[in-house]
């Protein structure tokens, strides 16, 4: 591990749901200031601030991270936002790693939020401003439409079925029902997935996360810190290992049934983290659990791959099989992931991230792991379909 | 899309009309909602941290230094007058088109608060910073910045 080390000493969610009373700067306050209470500080301990926000076009002001800044308690402080679209909730914490690691900040206050309700006609419309302006937006894309691009391609190479993939929507929608922030935790069957309406074949209602609105936040600090404040290590988790990588930005020229960014960025974090064997039986062992990024099904399957945790095509298999269970032997989305929780996009990879913190440190309440956890990753995906960010930690008493 | 003017006359393709075509009905917030309500019925209403002995306007539910939550009992309503702090008379919109009726802008230190309020000056023929301003109301008040016309110099 480089640098200083850093610890995760604390998190705060708001619940996620359709806000209609809040704004994206109070949602920001909610989760920073019950981020602060958890760690027993105050704003005045914080000495940095960090940002994750994704598209401007969501919250629908420009400079998103001025605007958001006096709510993420950035007044008077040096703050910055990270935005590398739905990857974001992952960098964010990232950032916190690699500027206290760096020695520039001791303690920082990182928030990620997003407020996905308010645009007009949908969020869809918001998703269309990322798109190239020469050939692709005038051809009116979505994200539903080429994601199901991408999930055709993958069941094809591999000879995927259906029931597979929708095993991912009935396990993460039900570990949600134990997650006190989810808006979509449910009881489903695998036909119920399997018949709900088509929005682009193959891609169903029940194949996709909930658009929502929420925030997340965390409090990282070097070790020193976290002596001097006298937080017990069983309320940390150290970071261990960090990687982030881009794919070609022509998303139509990568050969979607395979994230290679995710492998990149995986192996990176897992190299930063002394572990030099990346076969999927020991990762498997080394990590006790991974919450990768499903904002679809089939998204979680392919990010396991890409992660190295099962081999390519082998993932919906174990899925169906019940192997990523939450009381199985390497559960993955414990919290009940975009799917079940909902998606406020950067919020929501800061959730993953915080459930890593959360297993790690025996606070997960319903969802917490039976097993011994002490070694968990997170991972999410974003910009235009080709950036990884990936975030190891392990327990505050694992050396 | 229709054409610019210029891409017609050139037969061109060096741009290309394109827009984000994206509207919203944003939320007007805790804090807001109670400033707009307090507007309608014409009282301007900002809210105190009692920690830091400031008083913000508009107001927040956050102390945006100490981080306390301001909560419901922290809002009162500010008086109608304050100073004028600076002010800038303006000649041309935001699409750079020369306005017929220059009119200024200003910032005000309303009376007991402690933030700077961005709104119109009118009705007001020699304005000088540290002058003495009052609120003018709009009679078709519905909840919005524009319930106030702006200020004017007393």
């Amino acid at each position: 591990m480089k640098g200083k080390k850093v610890g995760m000493v604390s998190v705060g969610l708001t619940k996620f749901m359709r806000r209609a009373k809040e704004t994206p700067k109070e949602l920001a306050y909610y989760s920073a200031k019950m981020a602060l209470d958890n760690a027993g500080i105050t704003r005045k301990d914080v000495d940095g601030v960090i940002i994750g926000s994704a598209p401007d076009a969501f919250d629908g002001v420009h400079q998103k991270h001025e605007y958001l800044t006096d709510g993420s308690g950035g007044f008077n402080l040096p703050t910055m936002r990270g935005y590398v679209g739905g990857g974001t909730g992952v960098f964010s914490p990232i950032q916190g790693w690699y500027s206290v690691a760096s020695g520039m900040n001791d303690v920082v206050l990182i928030t990620t939020e997003e407020k996905m309700s308010t645009i007009q006609p949908s969020a869809q419309a918001g998703f269309l401003t990322i798109f190239d302006n020469m050939i692709e937006r005038n051809l009116g894309p979505n994200l539903v439409w080429i994601f199901a691009l991408e999930m055709k391609r993958y069941m094809e190479k591999h000879g995927i079925p259906k029931e597979h993939i929708a095993s991912v929507s009935v396990k993460n929608k039900g570990n949600a029902l134990d997650h006190p922030s989810a808006m979509l935790g449910q009881k489903l069957t695998i036909e119920q997935v399997m018949n709900s309406e088509v929005l682009a074949d193959p891609v169903h209602l029940l194949d996709i996360s909930p658009v929502a609105d929420g925030a997340v936040s965390f409090v990282m600090m070097s070790e020193d810190k976290i002596k001097e404040f006298g937080i017990p290590l069983d309320q940390v988790a150290w970071v261990d290992g960090v990687g982030w990588n881009v794919d070609t930005t022509i998303w139509t020229n990568r050969d979607l049934y395979y994230p290679k960014y995710v492998e990149k960025a995986a192996k990176q974090a897992y190299n930063m983290a002394g572990q030099k064997d990346h076969s999927p039986e020991t990762l498997r062992k080394w990590l006790s659990f991974a919450e990768p990024y499903d904002p679809f099904n089939y998204k979680e399957l392919h990010h396991l791959e890409g992660l190295q945790l099962f081999g390519k095509g082998e993932a919906p298999r174990a899925a169906f099989e019940g192997v990523t269970a939450r009381d199985s032997d390497f559960p993955v989305t414990p919290s009940g992931g975009l799917l079940g929780v909902g998606n406020p996009i950067a919020a929501a990879a800061g959730m993953k991230a915080a459930e890593v913190y959360l297993q790690l440190t025996g606070q997960a309440g319903k969802r917490q792991i039976p097993k011994d956890v002490t070694r968990g990753l997170a991972q999410a995906w974003g910009d235009l379909m080709q950036v990884g960010t990936v975030l190891v930690m392990k327990g505050g008493q694992v050396q | 899309m229709l054409p610019t003017k210029r891409n017609a006359k050139h037969n061109s393709v060096r741009e290309v009309e394109g827009s984000f075509p994206i509207h919203f009905h944003y939320t007007a917030g805790i804090s807001t909602e109670k400033f707009f309500l307090g507007l309608k019925e014409k009282k301007i209403l900002g809210n105190t941290c009692a920690t830091c002995n400031f008083t913000y306007l508009p107001p927040k539910i956050f102390c945006e230094d100490c981080f306390a939550e301001l909560g419901n009992d922290t809002y009162k309503e500010v008086p109608q007058t304050g100073i004028l702090e600076s002010y800038t008379e303006i000649y041309y919109d935001f699409r750079g088109d020369k306005l017929e009726t220059p009119y200024f802008l200003a910032l005000i230190k309303v009376d007991e608060t402690d933030t700077m309020f961005y709104h119109k000056l009118i009705d007001t023929e020699n304005p000088k910073i540290g002058m003495k301003v009052s609120a003018i109301w709009n009679d078709d008040r519905k909840g919005s910045i524009h319930d106030l016309n702006g200020f004017k110099g007393i």
